[in-house]
């Protein structure tokens, strides 16, 4: 048996060595005393896993070595071994359970994801996701601790951060950024992650700027078990319930796991947010034969939930709350939500691992993913605005100053909410008056489609020429195509719309081909389900070459990789729209990018406690597909002057690994060259969609990480981090603006943005907090975190030379106009506690968070409207949206597994 | 196996708990609601204007509730946050903050207004509802409309427009539908109704049979602003206002423009002589010559053989070539006028030549007179040459002339404008 040591490799493979000696030891449970199998065991720069029997070994030199054992759901085990020309037998390791904090950390997470509701059609989130059991100690209590205030981990966008799941990539191909609610809910299933921050090395991909995950879905690798959890609370749903199981490897060679949830409420913390979302995970897995191992994951989280909507501090004033949301109104009594999210996004992944030798092995994969996404929202048609807090309704539109009082007092004293939220009644009288005189619907609901297809395949290897030399490689390729449109989903009464450009109608007075949307059935009455409006595909070719070669030494690691990428796209019309003609319908210019990049990192060893890290890598991305046309909805219009992106970047770390304690200090600088943004708003002076593209933006992200714990005592740990960032703007961007109906020419200025503050994430923050277990299986948690540096979201039109054209020189309001508001700092208190036991054979957990105890509720962010009243220069007019945080939250959670 | 049991029972009430929680957010229909006012008007709008003081603006103190039917909107973009409403005795505007009124007061749809708390006054004669603005009428704020306007069952069919004459128009019309049958738009066929240059709004000349005229206003954001007016005679519909003494008519929208028969009749000259081009002038005998002049306001060519004494002329005034085979039916008319002569002195006559060269002395082509022609009896006094029927000739380069002679003695001026010449395209 002891010859039979089966090494459960994740994608990384394994470390196999053969020295001089063998260290060797058994993992098991502290309470069961039964072996634990999968479980990664780390010894300094070598990686392995346990067998069926909890055996792992290594071969060893004589020298001081750390051996770290982590494992999912137990405490991280770290010992100081000695080892001399003799083999090292270990004592059996004893791990203890942690009770169910991880799975209870991606709960805290996850709600915060995606719940607001911005005009972009899909946006990823923001959030930071590479929630993994590392050794790296800032970025641990960071992930946990800030994510509700959404903390970005050195303020990188998530488009800069990659993310596989069994070497499938996640990354949109259009916006760039990885959405984790296409898996949410999904938390055992996807608990399996490797990752790493910055430019680091990975052995499963080339990797990102801001960071690689990789999360392994493989069923041999999920623990065998049987869990059933259910969850209380008052975030965005009200009840969890998660079902898991894994089989382990049967004697057959098989391996299954299952994972289903459903999370939902009726209504949130906010109002009108509806929640119900399923998951469901498929894995099956059959050891062919002592090469070959196949792997089978499905799965996806068909959700439908009611969104949040930002607003203007003088609703939130008004109507007391800070999370008042506008999307919702009554209808016949009940809450309804205008902005409905409806997405299913499943996948399909085949993994082949392929041992080829002792040498080599290769994972190909291949994946497919589908996806319906869409999002409901009010159109009209030539009738009121029916959003309340439109801001022609608030009071401080008003001239007359008895009717400004009416109105505040109206807002204030709202009881049928038919002034404060939409007032759905109305809508459909409107609907049904224009019925009576055969008009079209004024009101209705549409669905602005964001679908995909795509197909991947991927081969990676590794070569473990010597002990000392590895290789590792791949060969990336997916095809993509994203289908855009809109469907009538809710005729709210009416009885038929057309499609025709409203605004056009106004802008292009007696021109009856310009306001036509579809030409080829000009005056067709649209019902429920037809596509309407705008319709076009995406279609885009990636491939990706790497390989990375790396030394190991006894008291360095250094390592090399470089990559080259091919990137084409185009874009295809499949309506043509009367505004454009003879350039909407069709096959649009095809762009072509070739990229590259070399990242080069190493550690020193100092010894067994002390290490020095740095990495850097220099690495070149095409732009963002969306981002080169204009009025990408109706017209294969491009702008020329989006070029590839260059990012440089680096950091360098000292570690510290002890026994009582950890300590780690960064500091890390990224410059991002010749960005491009993208800021799609609707222009209510023109009153058509309008595209504002950036292009040109550099950025420097510089910073330094400090993170600590230290284990006071046996049952007493103290965790410290602190991040000091300064992300900033270091150039003055060229800003396109285009009219989508075209009514007027696009028009490019220069934006004065140099040295503003990069947006989206607090860039100080700081985060104390101690930990108490016993052996009778309680812990507690404290935690206070305070942030600063959180800047709102800019305008760039208010930065250009018209937007303080005919202000004097050293006039105030020039500085007033351009500057940029910081928000107000933050600090919150957490708590968790948490107790488990064992019954007979179950495992028993509950644990309780409450999280932001003072319930102070914080402005987690915010953006400067884009319309900018360029006549009187009065900010008060269209003054900035604002988020709230939540407040004081709970989440409760009782799991029994077996 | 009994705890695997256990735990599957523990399955089946979470799953079972899981599948019967629903979360709602599917909405029916709901039914069509007809809205009811519930309550009576007290008086008639005709009545309730009678109380308006006449000048400045008058708060309603009193419960007085109006009803009528709606009959001008904004739908068509050209009447601007008003809605005008009517019943048996007459009409009223009433003056709104909102947009897209059109949206729940449908033309045909029957309200009722609580007139308490609004206020009555005048804008340029016209007696209107609303609110406070600065001392004058202004629109009522949206937050308080709900409070005033009723809606009363679903939009009903829209009242017939009341048919009149331009002449008869009284003030008790106002504020109300009317319709004139039987009448043209000055520049019928040839502008549109409102430029888009203008700042807001612009004004038309309606003509009935008999000579009368009225004001048709348009606003540039109707949408049927950029359309061209309609040439010929039809009938038009529209609310009826006045501004500073002088009626104007509305139009709600291009189904206010009824049955107009496109009149084929088209221009072929129609000058007025701010410039002799694109008519020429050649003097024979004589250094004096024909020129374009002005006075009181009109333009005009003109021709005398006095300048510091009596000079003998013969001058030409000639006309572009004209394609008259194109054209049928065409009619030939200018205003003259005289002084120092008398009348028919033979000074000036019409002609026409259809072999003349376009250039060179008049005298070598062959010129035949119009008969028939009004001519100015002196004084300066304008006389319209009445129609001259041109439908017999014909040609492709058919000139007309303007021929001045005179000797030394009985020296008269001769002025010319207004020629006319339209015909029927073929």
């Amino acid at each position: 048996m002891k010859k039979k040591l089966l090494l459960l490799f994740f994608l990384s493979s394994f470390v196999l060595s053969y020295g001089q000696s063998l260290l060797k030891g058994v993992v098991c449970d502290a309470n069961s005393k039964k072996p634990l199998s999968g479980i990664a065991v780390v010894l300094n720069t070598k990686q392995g896993f346990t067998d069926d029997l909890g055996k792992f070994e290594f071969s060893v030199d004589p020298q001081e070595y750390t051996l770290m054992i982590v494992a999912d759901g137990y405490d991280t085990y770290i010992k100081v071994i000695q080892v001399a020309t003799s083999d090292v037998l270990m004592d059996t390791i004893n791990l203890v359970m942690k009770t169910e904090l991880p799975s209870d950390a991606m709960a805290v997470a996850e709600v915060s994801m995606g719940s607001s509701d911005f005009e972009s059609s899909k946006e990823g989130q923001n959030v930071s996701s590479l929630l993994h059991s590392s050794a790296d100690v800032f970025n641990n209590i960071a992930d946990f601790n800030l994510s509700s205030i959404r903390f970005r981990s050195r303020g990188y966008d998530s488009e800069y951060e990659e993310v596989y799941i069994s070497g499938m990539r996640m990354n949109d191909a259009e916006n760039g950024r990885p959405s984790w609610s296409e898996w949410g809910g999904l938390n055992d299933a996807m608990r399996n992650k490797q990752g790493v921050y910055g430019v680091e090395s990975t052995p499963f991909a080339f990797g990102g700027v801001g960071g690689t995950t990789n999360i392994n879905t493989r069923a041999s690798g999920m623990r065998k078990q049987n869990k059933i959890t259910y969850a209380l609370s008052n975030r965005s749903y009200n009840n969890r319930i998660t079902y898991s199981y894994g089989s382990g490897v049967l004697k057959n060679g098989w391996s299954f796991s299952v994972n289903a949830s459903r999370r939902w409420s009726q209504e949130g913390m906010v109002e009108g947010t509806t929640y119900d979302a399923w998951a469901y995970f498929l894995g099956a897995e059959k050891k062919i034969n002592s090469k070959h191992s196949i792997a089978f994951s499905v799965f996806g989280s068909p959700y439908k939930r009611g969104l949040q909507s930002s607003s203007v501090q003088e609703a939130y004033e008004l109507t007391g709350n800070n999370l008042y949301n506008s999307n919702w109104g009554y209808q016949e009594g009940e809450k309804r939500n205008a902005r409905i999210r409806k997405a299913h996004e499943p996948k399909f992944i085949i993994n082949d691992y392929w041992k080829v030798n002792e040498k080599l092995s290769i994972t190909n994969t291949l994946g497919a993913s589908y996806s319906r996404y869409g999002t409901t929202s009010l159109n009209w048609f030539d009738a009121l605005d029916p959003r309340p807090d439109y801001y022609r309704y608030l009071p401080s539109y008003q001239l007359d100053a008895y009717a400004k009082a009416a109105l505040t007092d109206a807002w204030k004293n709202d009881p049928d909410k038919t002034l404060t939220q939409i007032d759905w009644a109305q809508l459909y009288n409107i609907n049904y008056i224009a019925n009576s005189v055969g008009s079209q619907a004024k009101y209705v609901l549409e669905e602005r489609r964001d679908d995909h297809l795509r197909f991947m395949g991927s081969s990676v290897f590794k070569y473990q020429k010597t002990e000392e030399l590895t290789f590792n490689g791949g060969l990336e390729y997916e095809y993509f195509i994203g289908n855009h449109f809109k469907t009538l989903n809710d005729l709210l009464g009416g009885e038929y719309i057309y499609d025709y450009d409203q605004f056009a109608e106004r802008d292009f007075a007696g021109d009856s081909v310009k306001l036509i949307n579809n030409l080829d059935d000009p005056n067709k009455k649209i019902l429920v389900g037809d596509r309407y409006g705008y319709d076009y595909t995406m279609k885009s070719h990636t491939a990706k070459l790497w390989g990375m070669a790396t030394l190991t030494r006894n008291n360095f690691d250094a390592w090399v990789s470089a990559n080259l990428g091919f990137n084409s796209f185009y874009r295809q019309g499949n309506m043509q729209n009367g505004r454009y003609a003879d350039n909407s319908l069709g096959k649009s210019e095809v762009s072509s990018f070739i990229t590259y990049g070399i990242k080069v990192g190493g550690t020193w060893k100092i010894s067994g406690r002390y290490y020095v890290q740095g990495n850097a890598g220099y690495l070149t991305r095409p732009p963002v597909m969306n981002n080169m046309f204009t009025s990408i909805r109706i017209s294969n219009k491009m702008l020329d002057n989006v070029g590839i992106e260059s990012n440089l970047s680096g950091d360098i770390s000292f570690i510290f690994k002890g026994t009582r304690a950890n300590a780690k200090v960064t500091a890390y600088q990224t410059y991002f060259k010749n960005q491009s943004e993208l800021i799609g708003f609707y222009h209510d002076v023109y009153r058509t969609y309008t595209v504002m593209v950036l292009t040109g933006v550099d950025k420097v992200h510089q910073g330094f990480e400090i993170g600590g714990d230290y284990k006071i005592s046996k049952s007493f740990t103290a965790v410290g981090a602190l991040g000091l960032g300064n992300y900033r703007y270091t150039s003055r961007p060229t800003a396109y603006t285009s009219f989508e109906n075209g009514s007027l020419p696009d028009t490019s200025s220069t934006v004065y943005s140099k040295y503003f503050y990069v947006s989206g994430t607090p860039q100080n923050v700081a985060s104390i907090g101690l930990k108490y277990s016993n052996a009778k299986y309680w812990f507690i948690d404290l935690n206070a975190n305070y942030y600063d540096n959180l800047y709102l979201d800019f305008n760039p039109a208010r930065r250009t030379q018209t937007a303080i054209a005919n202000l004097g020189y050293e006039d105030p309001m020039i500085e007033t106009i351009t500057k940029q508001e910081k928000l107000p700092a933050g600090f919150t208190l957490d708590a968790s506690i948490g107790k488990s036991w064992r019954v007979k054979d179950y495992y028993i957990g509950i644990n309780f968070n409450v999280s932001n105890i003072l319930g102070t509720q914080l402005k987690s962010g915010g953006f400067e409207q884009m319309r900018f009243d360029y006549e009187t220069k009065n900010l008060d007019k269209f003054p900035p949206k604002y988020f709230y945080g939540y407040g004081r939250t709970f989440f409760l959670m009782l799991s029994v597994r077996m | 196996m009994k705890k695997f049991k256990l735990f599957l029972g523990i399955i089946a009430l979470a799953g079972g708990f899981t599948f019967s929680s629903c979360v709602k957010d599917d909405f029916d229909t709901p039914p069509v609601l007809v809205p009811e006012a519930g309550f009576e008007s007290n008086i008639s709008i005709a009545n309730f204007k009678a109380l308006y003081s006449g000048n400045g603006v008058d708060s309603i103190a009193f419960d007085t509730i109006i009803q009528g039917i709606v009959v001008g909107n904004d739908e068509s973009g050209n009447i601007y946050k008003s809605l005008i409403i009517q019943d048996q005795s007459g009409g009223i505007e009433i003056k709104l903050d909102q947009s897209s009124l059109y949206n729940q007061y449908r033309i045909g749809q029957k309200i009722y207004v609580k007139c308490k708390g609004m206020y009555l006054g005048t804008y340029g004669g016209l007696v209107q509802l609303g609110y406070l603005y600065q001392g004058s009428i202004g629109r009522m704020p949206e937050i308080f409309i709900k409070d005033h306007l009723f809606l009363d069952s679903l939009p009903g069919k829209p009242l017939v427009p009341a048919l009149k004459t331009i002449a008869t128009l009284s003030p008790a019309n106002l504020s109300t539908i009317v319709r004139f049958d039987s009448v043209s738009f000055d520049d019928g066929g040839a502008r549109v109704f409102c430029e888009q240059s203008v700042s807001s709004a612009d004004d038309r000349v309606m003509r009935d049979k008999n000579g009368s005229t009225i004001l048709v206003r348009t606003s540039k954001y109707a949408n049927f602003a950029s359309d061209v007016l309609p040439s010929g005679i039809g009938s038009v519909v529209g609310v009826l206002s006045i501004y500073n003494g002088a009626y104007q008519l509305y139009i709600r929208d291009r189904n206010d423009i009824i049955n107009f028969q496109p009149d084929s009749n088209v221009y072929l000259l129609n000058h007025k002589f701010s410039a002799l081009a694109p008519f020429t002038q050649y003097s024979v005998v004589g250094s004096q010559v024909w020129t374009a002049s002005t006075y009181g306001g009109v333009n005009f060519a003109q021709m005398s053989g006095y300048q510091s004494g009596y000079f003998a002329n013969e001058d030409w005034l000639i006309s572009p070539a004209l394609n008259l085979n194109l054209y049928s039916n065409e009619k030939l008319k200018f205003d003259n006028a005289m002084k120092y002569g008398s009348a028919g002195d033979g000074t000036l006559k019409a002609y026409y030549s259809v072999d003349y060269l376009g250039t060179g002395d008049p005298n070598q082509a062959t010129w035949t007179e119009f008969t028939g022609v009004n001519y100015s009896t002196g004084n300066f006094t304008w006389a319209q040459s009445g129609e001259i029927d041109m439908s017999a000739i014909n040609g492709t380069n058919v000139y007309i002339a303007f021929k001045y002679v005179c000797g030394t003695a009985g020296v008269p001026t001769w002025e010319v404008t207004n020629v006319s010449l339209q015909g029927k395209k073929l």
